[in-house]
């Protein structure tokens, strides 16, 4: 279309656009940003440490063992520790602090009796302990027993004097699903008979329900599995993993959650919420008044209008570079989000959920577009059609549009807490563009009052972004 | 060419046209002179494709600018009283916009844009946006957007209206060596000496209708046509001579003969009667109303 590229490249480089796109994108980076990071609350997995000790009685005294890692399961060298020996009326004790080599141990004989008890921080951020204290067993030969710290992230099961470590540690590749680090260790340094990991999605290990198998440990003072099969079926759910010797008896076990995201389409919509409830309807109406209905009331269009093209050529022309520019920007901006959500949550969304938002946000502008384009059909001046758009943006404010529906509802004494009145009201929600994307968003949760479809939606979507813009089409081809 | 055919135009159903007819010949400089509100802009804007008719065409080319608007706005170039760009467009960019409409590509539209805005002398305010144009470039910029597409057909609106002396001149060649080119010229002005200078033409227009086509032949002789006669020697017997070819009258130390009896043409019979008298004749001259007064006459009003 003649001109097509000139209205585009006006619309796309004109300065309300601009500051519009830096805006949006800007607003929608901090709140997103604001709302995952606060969804999530990581902790950076480097700067965590978690120690594992174990303390063998011998002869002499005790043999003092620690294996330090970082949140991912990676060795933590230079790790100051700091480990009591006691006895259980504490009125003996034996404090040391001491430091992990380079592959993350300490391992040290302590030659004095007397101490039952040995106490220690097991986890440590930044490389300072944090306050709480745990105890640990001293073991002898003939120690048994499964025992955690903490339930969810690690625990421990001394068999005949050897001890297997199980830790539940972070990904690299993905905040969503955990690795397991399994760790043994006895009173003569010897590497991991074979073992097998499985886990179960029950969370009662050992249970009749089945197990899958994940891998095979052996010869080894630690493994990290990292593949542990897991999807979106177990996510925020318990499930159990457990190690099995070769004659299947079970060593240790650790239960927990391994797989958890929080919904991104949840959170996008959250992002979006506020700034968007403003930033839409205000990039609708101004870009629509900037590169149409202004130029048409001041008379601008005029020059162009008496060159050979019709105006119904010259309104679609700019219809399609204000759609365009909207789209690339809800492309954009979204997008972003999208990446927000990768980056805290491992995953994209869905496709279709992406472009079922940018497209509710590309209906709402263009609904707001279209109803300055048919108010620049008849009025003559910039100064109506920009007070108008400036009106309909305060009435049809999502909030302030709900606000009007539920006194009008209620000066019409109808009770919008029984049903009838509750899909009344979602049903006069609708009339509001601003409503459209929560409603999209709703009907991506499944939140949608009954009575709502997908066809509704995909109808009320067309008749937003199409209805105003293609009378406004036939008004303006037939209007001086 | 420009063909006006029954034009007609309402608004709100207050008709400000009516049934208009006017043809705008190639090589023909046709001014439309009328006073405020009389309809000259309308059918103006009509003519260029920028408001529909009530009823009645107009067709530029044999092409109708309603139904044929895309073909027909090839051959009209449309220069406004009041020229309004897009504020924050640059000349260049935006006359490549327009030549485009035209079916012109990129690099000789470049070349066009120079060109013009060389010959309107704006050529140095290229980088400039249109909004820090002052009025005088906006209108010399309006007319190089009107050329662009080398039309046949020019519609000036008002053009001449606020400029100077030396920009009175500048259009008054251009239109000129338009008409030398072989274009239409269609001008509606408020100056009508300048009117009166370079129309072949001029349409009077009243209330939306048009009451007057004076060719360029006619506006010597506007109006009523009366005689002045200078005689050295006068007595009152001399209007019992002079009353025989009008109403003879003094006026201001001359002689007025007014409502004539004769053709302009035999006015030398004046003289041979006054003479064969035994009067001394300095002068007889006649001389018809100027174009002002003409039309001041014609139109009831006053400029």
């Amino acid at each position: 279309m003649k001109g097509f590229l000139y209205d585009l490249k006006r619309n796309l480089s004109g300065r309300f656009t601009i500051i519009m796109i830096i805006l949006i994108v800007l607003l929608t980076l901090a709140v997103g940003y604001g709302t995952v990071s606060s969804s999530s609350a990581p902790t950076p997995p480097q700067e965590v440490a978690h120690v594992m000790p174990a303390v063998f009685k011998t002869s002499k005294g005790y043999n003092i063992s620690i294996f330090a890692v970082n949140g991912y399961g990676t060795p933590a060298p230079g790790l100051k520790v700091m480990i009591s020996l006691q006895n259980s009326t504490l009125n003996k004790y034996h404090n040391i602090t001491v430091t992990t080599d380079k592959q993350g141990f300490y391992n040290t004989s302590y030659n004095k009796t007397g101490y039952n008890l040995y106490k220690y921080y097991p986890e440590y951020l930044s490389g300072v302990n944090t306050s709480r204290i745990a105890s640990a067993f001293i073991i002898k030969n003939n120690t048994n027993g499964t025992y955690y710290y903490s339930s969810s992230i690690c625990s421990y099961f001394i068999n005949h004097g050897n001890v297997f470590y199980m830790l539940k540690v972070h990904s690299h590749t993905s905040d969503v699903k955990s690795n397991i680090l399994t760790y043994f260790v006895n009173a003569n340094h010897s590497k991991i008979p074979k073992e097998k990991l499985y886990y179960n999605e029950t969370g009662n290990f050992g249970s009749s329900a089945a197990m899958t198998y994940v891998g095979t440990v052996q010869n080894v003072q630690y493994k990290i599995f990292n593949n542990l099969h897991l999807n979106r079926t177990v996510n925020n759910k318990f499930v159990s993993f457990g190690l099995m010797n070769s004659s299947n008896k079970t060593q240790v076990v650790l239960s927990g959650i391994f797989y958890s995201s929080v919904k991104p389409i949840s959170i996008v919509g959250l992002a979006l919420d506020t700034p968007y409830m403003f930033l839409i309807p205000l990039f609708g109406l101004f870009s629509a008044y900037f590169y149409y209905g202004k130029d048409k009331a001041s008379g601008v269009l005029e020059s162009v209008i008496s060159k050979p093209v019709t105006k119904g050529n010259i309104y679609i022309s700019r219809l399609f570079g204000s759609s365009i520019t909207f789209i690339i920007t809800m492309f954009a901006s979204i997008g972003i989000v999208n990446l927000l959500i990768y980056k805290y949550t491992g995953g994209f969304l869905p496709s279709y959920q992406y472009l079922f938002l940018v497209l509710s946000y590309f209906v709402e502008a263009m609904a707001f577009a279209g109803l300055i384009y048919l108010i620049s059909q008849y009025a003559k001046s910039p100064g109506v059609i920009l007070g108008s758009g400036i009106a309909l943006f305060f009435i049809l404010l999502q909030g302030i549009w709900d606000i009007i529906i539920i006194l009008s509802l209620t000066s019409l004494k109808v009770d919008i807490a029984v049903k009838s009145g509750a899909i009344l009201m979602s049903v006069l929600e609708m009339i509001s563009p601003s409503n459209y994307p929560t409603m999209v968003v709703n009907f991506i949760n499944g939140t949608l009052p009954s009575g709502i479809s997908a066809i509704d939606i995909v109808l009320i979507g067309v008749i937003w972004a199409a209805v105003p813009a293609i009378l406004s089409f036939f008004l303006a081809r037939s209007r001086d | 060419m420009i063909k006006i055919s029954g034009l007609t135009k309402n608004y709100n159903k207050v008709p400000v046209l009516k049934n208009l007819n006017l043809d705008i010949k190639n090589g023909e400089i046709v001014g439309f002179a009328g006073l405020n509100g009389a309809g000259k802009s309308t059918t103006i804007r009509i003519a260029s494709g920028i408001i529909f008719p009530s009823s009645g065409t107009v067709t530029v080319e044999e092409k109708d600018i309603v139904n044929e608007k895309v073909e027909a706005s090839k051959y009209i170039g449309w220069v406004p009283e009041l020229p309004n760009f897009e504020p924050r467009g640059k000349s260049i960019s935006l006359l490549k916009y327009y030549a485009g409409f035209f079916g012109i590509g990129s690099k000789e539209a470049e070349q066009k844009a120079e060109k013009l805005l060389k010959q309107f002398s704006i050529w140095n305010a290229r980088k400039k946006h249109l909004q820090d144009y002052s009025q005088g470039m906006k209108k010399r910029f309006s007319i190089a957007a009107a050329m662009i597409g080398d039309p046949n057909n020019y519609l000036f609106d008002e053009t001449l209206n606020g400029l100077d002396p030396g920009g009175v001149k500048e259009m008054r060649d251009l239109m000129l060596s338009m008409k030398k080119d072989g274009k239409a010229v269609f001008l509606s002005s408020h100056i009508l000496s300048e009117l009166q200078n370079i129309a072949d033409r001029i349409a009077i227009i009243k209330n939306g209708e048009l009451i007057k086509i004076l060719k360029h032949s006619d506006i010597d002789n506007l109006g009523e046509t009366r005689i002045i006669v200078d005689v050295k020697n006068p007595d009152d017997k001399i209007f019992n001579i002079l009353n025989k070819f009008g109403n003879a009258h003094e006026s201001n130390g001359d002689i007025l003969i007014e409502k004539i009896t004769l053709p302009v043409d035999d006015i030398y019979k004046i003289n041979e009667e006054l003479v064969k008298a035994g009067y001394k004749v300095a002068n007889v001259s006649a001389e018809g109303e100027n174009l002002e007064e003409y039309f001041l006459k014609l139109v009831g009003g006053s400029l």
